[in-house]
């Protein structure tokens, strides 16, 4: 902005400054009724209901996407080829009945299923309601391959598949709700007695091959996990703590549980 | 000439001034005691920072319809309604000059140097001048309002300050700030002599 000094410039008399001056002008260009539509308090209101029920539309449709997507949920099998159950369909009443007959079939005192790759389910209850299971609606499991179950309040009950494992170098395991998109893995092998930690999106393929030798007591701590929906929101699991238990293979002569899952 | 000074007033002009207020939000008409009252105190501080007497009116009126548009918004918060019309003036002023790419004008009488002078320490009319030329531009809008009111409007720091809606003390730590750099800037065109 140009400034330009004035110096003793003359000064306006009363007579010039009230030239100016009409209070009628101001009243006539004031008047309400002049305003123009778009900016009265009508046009106003008017655009903020259609805004709200854009948003409420908006908000509705994509709700509808997803229970459109529960209904195709419930239609699939529970069961995949390997005997495995997938649970993370949202809880309609037929499907709670179909996964509490699963507990039952998976329980402690029937836990031997086909393939030795049984999933112990008792630790199964509804009672887990945190954030996590709002945002992936009443999923009390998530599927992190065809083997491995992580229950939703941070627990694991499954049997670790390595191999699977090394064949999926992103443990990206698209469950009908979520994602994972990246982990931590923190692990203590009992013969070496090292703690040990991987994190990011991709294991090793050194640790892959270490992980292999897990065997039973070996404990592994899959955490940090941040998960994305299918609309792309991010979640972030680290406040949960998922422990993966289990055997690697199964060895019958050394009495190491074969398809018992063990619990924290 | 010497503004009238209505600026600094009692508790019930400002509650006389609060009734006028809440009256016009029922019937703008009721403004006009207003309009009446402070028409020139306005038009003089336009027409100070504008070139053209024709802009001036211009502005002022914009600023009373600005004034009359918000004044159910208008909330009392202890300061004269005057301090909120000086405001509207200064955006209305800035506004005015932005849109119609003008020169902003700096309006001073020789007397009133006479106090610029004292505190900067040097006596020399024309060099303190050539020195305001130089450092005016270099101010913010906000701080070459403050040089002006204060030396060149003669107004109080309370004034002052109401209408730049700072705090007083913080008007007066910026008013010394600017004669520092007025002083420096006076000794580096001294030396340069």
């Amino acid at each position: 902005m140009k400034i330009k000094i004035q110096l003793d410039r003359t000064q306006p008399t009363i007579d010039e400054i009230n030239e100016g001056k009409n209070f009628s002008a101001l009243i006539h260009n004031f008047n309400p009724q002049s305003t123009p539509f778009y900016k009265s308090k009508l046009f106003m209101a008017a655009s903020f209901m259609i805004i709200i029920s854009l948003v409420y539309i908006t908000y509705y449709s994509l709700s509808g996407t997803n229970q459109n997507t529960a209904v195709e949920q419930k239609n699939e099998k529970i069961s995949d080829k390997d005997g495995n159950v997938n649970l993370n369909n949202n809880l309609s009443t037929d499907i709670v009945d179909e996964k509490n007959a699963f507990i039952n079939k998976t329980s402690p005192n029937n836990n031997k299923a086909p393939n030795n790759k049984t999933i112990s389910e008792k630790k199964y209850t509804n009672e887990i309601q945190n954030d996590i299971g709002k945002n992936i609606t009443n999923n009390n499991y998530l599927k992190l391959n065809n083997s491995v179950y992580a229950h939703i309040n941070g627990k694991i009950n499954g049997k670790i598949d390595y191999n699977n494992l090394a064949k999926q170098p992103y443990i990206k395991v698209s469950t009908d709700s979520l994602s994972i998109v990246s982990f931590k893995i923190s692990y203590v092998l009992k013969n070496s007695l090292q703690h040990k930690q991987v994190s990011g999106y991709i294991i090793p393929p050194a640790i892959i091959e270490e992980l292999k030798h897990v065997i039973n007591e070996d404990k592994l701590t899959l955490s940090e996990i941040t998960a994305t929906t299918p609309s792309g929101k991010k979640i972030n699991l680290q406040d949960l703590n998922f422990i993966l238990t289990g055997t690697y293979k199964n060895s019958n002569e050394t009495g190491v549980l074969e398809d018992e899952l063990f619990e924290k | 000439m010497k503004n009238k000074r209505i600026y600094h007033k009692t508790d019930s002009q400002i509650a006389d001034e609060q009734r006028i207020i809440d009256e016009t939000c029922k019937n703008p008409q009721h403004f006009e005691k207003l309009y009446d009252k402070y028409y020139e105190a306005i038009y003089r501080f336009v027409f100070k920072r504008l070139e053209e007497k024709q802009d001036a009116y211009d502005v002022t009126a914009q600023v009373f319809l600005k004034a009359l548009q918000n004044l159910p918004r208008y909330k009392h918060m202890g300061l004269p309604f005057s301090s909120w019309l000086f405001r509207i003036a200064k955006s209305e002023v800035y506004q005015f000059l932005r849109d119609n790419n003008k020169i902003r004008v700096i309006d001073i009488e020789s007397t009133q140097l006479n106090d610029l002078q004292e505190e900067t320490g040097y006596e020399e009319r024309e060099m303190l001048l050539q020195c305001l030329e130089q450092i005016l531009p270099e101010l913010s809008n906000n701080e070459l309002l403050l040089l002006e009111m204060r030396y060149f409007e003669k107004k109080s720091f309370k004034e002052v300050s109401e209408i730049l809606n700072v705090s007083e003390n913080n008007a007066k730590v910026k008013m010394h700030r600017i004669i520092e750099k007025l002083k420096i800037k006076l000794d580096n065109i001294q030396k340069s002599l």
